[in-house]
């Protein structure tokens, strides 16, 4: 669903008033008059309902960085760490005509079932001078990047013996020793450059070694620490937790790096469509991905300067763009599954 | 004896019927339509039996039917026997201590499932387990002798935490059994066996079979415990599927119309459980045992016995209570999750606990899971007593529809029951703005506990002999002071019980929880799922030491006030 003319035309206006270069077609950056004239238009317009799934206590220190990056604007966050459920529950409140969120950030399956429902609104992205490598189809803005690394317990797996690349994986010592997490979003990007037939045959292969699977990366990475499991596929900033609290955790960057972008989207239904536009650009703005890096330990690879930007930089990264999502999807699901089933054959 | 009830019968019957309606039947609805939906959204438009066919012709069903059947009737099984044993124990003999296990064995509740299959998790997984690396080291055993990443691990666990419950529902019927009874059969020459055989069993049959039949039905929607400690070996039960359906569905967006499906599975299994029920209590007069004549339970004396069932009540405790709290307390003084061991000794620090007490949101959730628990399980107890008076007593038209409707929703699982609510009160918004507040949680508490207050209620109040009743009346007293003044000081052991499992339960409750979740109506539970599935199991280890300290103080002090309450009758 596209923002109304009339409202565009007024929103037009005021950011052209407040900085006339800002709709340059061909500027590749996020000026801060822009973001200035964006939230001019949200003010008066109540909190920005803003869906992700950020610990909370994360989250809090992003939204006072915002407050006062904007002061009179305010972030209210509501984390749904499921995946899918994010995208169930705004569909369910505007179907009731409740209050839904303003922005929500989540992978682009989650948001492309939303704009099937037409619940997303379009934007054209270049009016802002959002650069075209983080906006590569109008309804998203790529958000902060999560990046798939192999994880190893220090105190049981040898320097030597870690698990450096994906075929490492395969040693039949790790079997019954191997942490997956349920989801196969790592399996999804690798299909990128592999493609499906090849990441098919690697995750019929890995079930071979009897791996455990995770409902979320983070336990997975704890478990890493606790050296119940002692290696594993897991999220950099998910392993970066009990890190940074002195778990013995050692991670390598596989060739190639399987990413997941998290897009932002603005809901058509949101109260203040205005502000959910603002946090998306924000977050898209090298000061704001370096709060969100900050608080969440998950940086935007699309964005100079972040620290995740930096560790990718040379490496082989794997992942589908937003666009090609829809028609992966039942890839997507086909891989779900054969993990869920342990390798069994399934339809 | 009056059947029909009065007018005031019928009234009460009819509002009460009204409100079941509105509570169950409404979210049911929602679920029926919701499975014949493409999208599985019951607001959206289209018909489809597809989800059915997704769903049971699925090359995984069998499996996952026969896995959730197995661990039903395992966790069931050991659960009865634990729950039995130590029921009569505590309440019917010499037990030294008694008054102290009573105290624990409630203890359980409070932890969290989630928490205690981490616990045991923490104390019987493979590789880092504490009980198999001590077992290891003492026996010089080449591998775990125990994996709690297994169905009888599961099971084992899931046992553990329905003991408390399976202790509520027979400790009552245990301490209301008249003696004379057991007396008399002695005196006749019967063994010990064959008073129990011939007269403890049948008089404990309504209370044992609803008890089964709660548990077993408790097993098939269970998601916890399956959950955290199934799923990494992947080990799937029907409500795990759920949770994946749900939560990590690859269409990006819940898949409700398969997960509508297995709820209609489950509606299935309750009806079939739910006729072998009242097949179980269809001749409820015979197990009557509280009557006008006065009686006082006698306590069997353990003789030789009494120190070896003392050592094996305080293994138990041990197990279910002391080390799974143990654990947790060893995680949560720890910066990172990590085995208790000397070299770990080093790693010690306060700052979870630090943290914990300064953090605002700690307060707020504190707040709203007092307030959630404390309405939701008043709301229950209340109702539990009406609609089992009204079933059971009053019998007025409807009766069997109201005690169906009260049952009914054990069987939609918790996932499910928070997004029919969601519906519900969407709808309802302009009206009951309740949508993202406290009070949608203690709408769906209501609903989804009623079935566990309503069975055990009417376990103890069929054994109570109507005559106590019929002479009130008798003595011009109306129903309703009947079941003010006669009935419900009769049942108040078991409305007491009702209030304090529904309270627990209301504090550690998750599934719907999260689906209610809103931006106002933090709880403790919610907050303990932030910290885990943010990685910081060892926060999350810190506020269920805190709400399972909460809780004991509660207990100590609810053992206090009940003492002193039976001292003043006395």
């Amino acid at each position: 669903m596209t923002v109304m003319p009339r409202k565009r035309a007024l929103l037009a206006g005021a950011l052209s008033a407040a900085a006339l270069g800002a709709f340059a077609p061909a500027q590749a950056e996020i000026s801060k008059a822009t973001l200035d004239g964006v939230a001019a238009q949200a003010k008066g317009k109540g909190p920005i309902i803003w869906y992700e799934s950020s610990p909370a206590d994360d989250a809090a220190k992003i939204a006072a960085a915002f407050a006062k990056r904007f002061p009179g604007l305010q972030i209210q966050h509501t984390r749904d760490a499921g995946g899918a459920g994010i995208g169930g529950r705004v569909i369910q409140e505007v179907q009731g005509n409740a209050r839904t969120a303003d922005i929500l950030t989540g992978s682009a399956s989650v948001i492309w079932a939303l704009v099937n429902r037409n619940l997303v609104d379009k934007q054209d992205w270049k009016t802002f001078g959002v650069p075209a490598s983080v906006s590569v189809s109008p309804f998203t803005i790529a958000s902060t990047t999560a990046v798939y690394v192999l994880l190893s317990n220090r105190q049981q797996v040898s320097d030597a013996d870690a698990p450096k690349n994906w075929n490492d994986l395969l040693n039949p010592k790790w079997a019954g020793k191997l942490g997956l997490w349920i989801r196969a979003e790592p399996q999804l990007s690798l299909a990128s450059i592999w493609g499906e037939q090849k990441t098919t045959e690697f995750i019929n292969a890995i079930n071979k070694q009897k791996p455990f699977v995770f409902k979320s990366t983070f336990p997975l990475a704890q478990q890493v620490g606790a050296g119940e499991i002692p290696v594993g596929v897991g999220l950099y900033h998910a392993a970066m937790v009990p890190i940074r609290r002195g778990a013995p955790i050692r991670f390598s960057f596989p060739d190639p790096v399987p990413t997941t972008t998290l897009h932002s989207a603005v809901i058509s239904a949101g109260k203040n469509r205005e502000g959910g536009l603002l946090l998306a650009l924000w977050l898209a703005t090298p000061e704001g991905a370096k709060v969100y890096e900050d608080a969440t330990g998950r940086g935007h690879a699309g964005v100079e300067g972040t620290e995740v930007r930096k560790l990718l930089a040379g490496k082989t990264q794997a992942e589908f763009t937003a666009d090609k999502v829809p028609a992966n999807l039942e890839m997507f699901e086909r891989f779900n599954k054969a993990i869920a089933a342990g390798g069994q054959q399934v339809k | 004896m009056r059947t029909a009830g009065g007018w005031a019968g019928r009234l009460t019957a009819a509002a009460i019927g009204l409100l079941l309606v509105y509570l169950v039947v409404v979210p049911l609805v929602l679920l029926a339509i919701s499975s014949v939906r493409p999208t599985g959204f019951p607001l959206e438009p289209g018909f489809t039996f597809s989800n059915f066919s997704k769903v049971f012709l699925a090359d995984n069903f069998p499996r996952l039917v026969q896995t959730t059947v197995i661990f039903a009737l395992g966790s069931t099984a050991l659960a009865m026997v634990l729950g039995t044993a130590l029921a009569w124990l505590v309440e019917r003999t010499d037990l030294p201590g008694r008054n102290l296990f009573r105290l624990l064995v409630i203890l359980p509740m409070a932890t969290p499932p989630v928490l205690l299959a981490i616990g045991w998790a923490m104390l019987l997984s493979p590789r880092t387990g504490f009980f198999n690396l001590i077992l290891r080291d003492l026996f010089g055993l080449d591998s775990a002798p125990f994996n709690v990443y297994s169905l009888p691990g599961m099971m084992f666990v899931e046992a553990l935490a329905l003991v408390p419950t399976a202790f509520l529902f027979l400790a009552p019927a245990f301490r209301n059994m008249d003696p004379n009874l057991e007396e008399a059969a002695m005196a006749s020459g019967a063994s010990t066996w064959m008073m129990i055989r011939r007269v403890l069993l049948p008089l404990l049959w309504p209370a044992l079979a609803a008890c089964a039949v709660f548990l077993l039905i408790v097993c098939f929607v269970v998601f916890d415990i399956p959950g955290t400690l199934g799923m990494p070996a992947r080990i799937y039960v029907l409500s795990t599927h759920i949770f994946y359906l749900t939560a990590d569905s690859p269409t990006g967006v819940p898949l409700y119309g398969q997960v509508s499906a297995l709820g209609t599975f489950f509606l299935l299994i309750l009806v079939v459980l739910g006729y072998a029920y009242y097949r179980f209590t269809r001749q409820s007069q015979k197990y009557r045992t509280i009557s006008g004549k006065g009686f006082r339970p006698r306590l069997a004396p353990l003789g030789r016995w009494r120190w070896p069932a003392t050592t094996v009540v305080s293994i138990y405790f041990v197990l279910a209570v002391f080390a799974p709290l143990a654990i947790l307390l060893w995680a949560s003084l720890m910066p990172y999750q990590t085995r208790p061991n000397m070299a770990s000794l080093s790693l010690i620090t306060f700052e979870n606990h630090l943290d914990f007490l300064k953090n605002a949101r700690l307060i707020t959730a504190t707040t709203h899971s007092l307030t959630v628990a404390f309405v939701a399980s008043t709301a229950v107890a209340a109702l539990s007593l009406v609609v089992s008076w009204l079933v059971i007593r009053q019998k007025p038209p409807g009766a069997q529809m109201i005690d169906n409707l009260a049952f009914a929703p054990i069987a939609i699982p918790g996932v499910m029951l928070g997004v029919a609510v969601v519906y519900v009160y969407l709808t309802l918004d302009k009206v009951f703005p309740i949508y993202g507040t406290i009070w949608i949680l203690v709408i769906a508490y209501v609903t989804h506990y009623i079935s566990f207050g309503s069975r055990l209620a009417n376990g103890v109040m069929v054994q109570i002999h109507p005559e106590l009743e019929e002479a009130a009346r008798a003595s011009g007293a109306s129903n309703l002071r009947v079941l003010a003044r006669i009935t419900a000081p009769l049942v108040w052991p078991a409305v007491a019980a009702i209030w304090i499992w529904v309270f627990a339960h209301a504090m550690r409750e998750l599934s719907t929880a999260l689906m209610l979740a809103g931006r106002n109506n933090v709880v403790l539970p919610t907050l303990l799922w932030d910290y885990w599935t943010g990685g910081e199991p060892t926060r999350a280890a810190t506020v269920g030491v805190w709400l399972v300290a909460a809780l004991a103080v509660f207990l100590a002090f609810w053992h206090v006030l009940s003492n002193r309450t039976s001292a003043r009758r006395a």
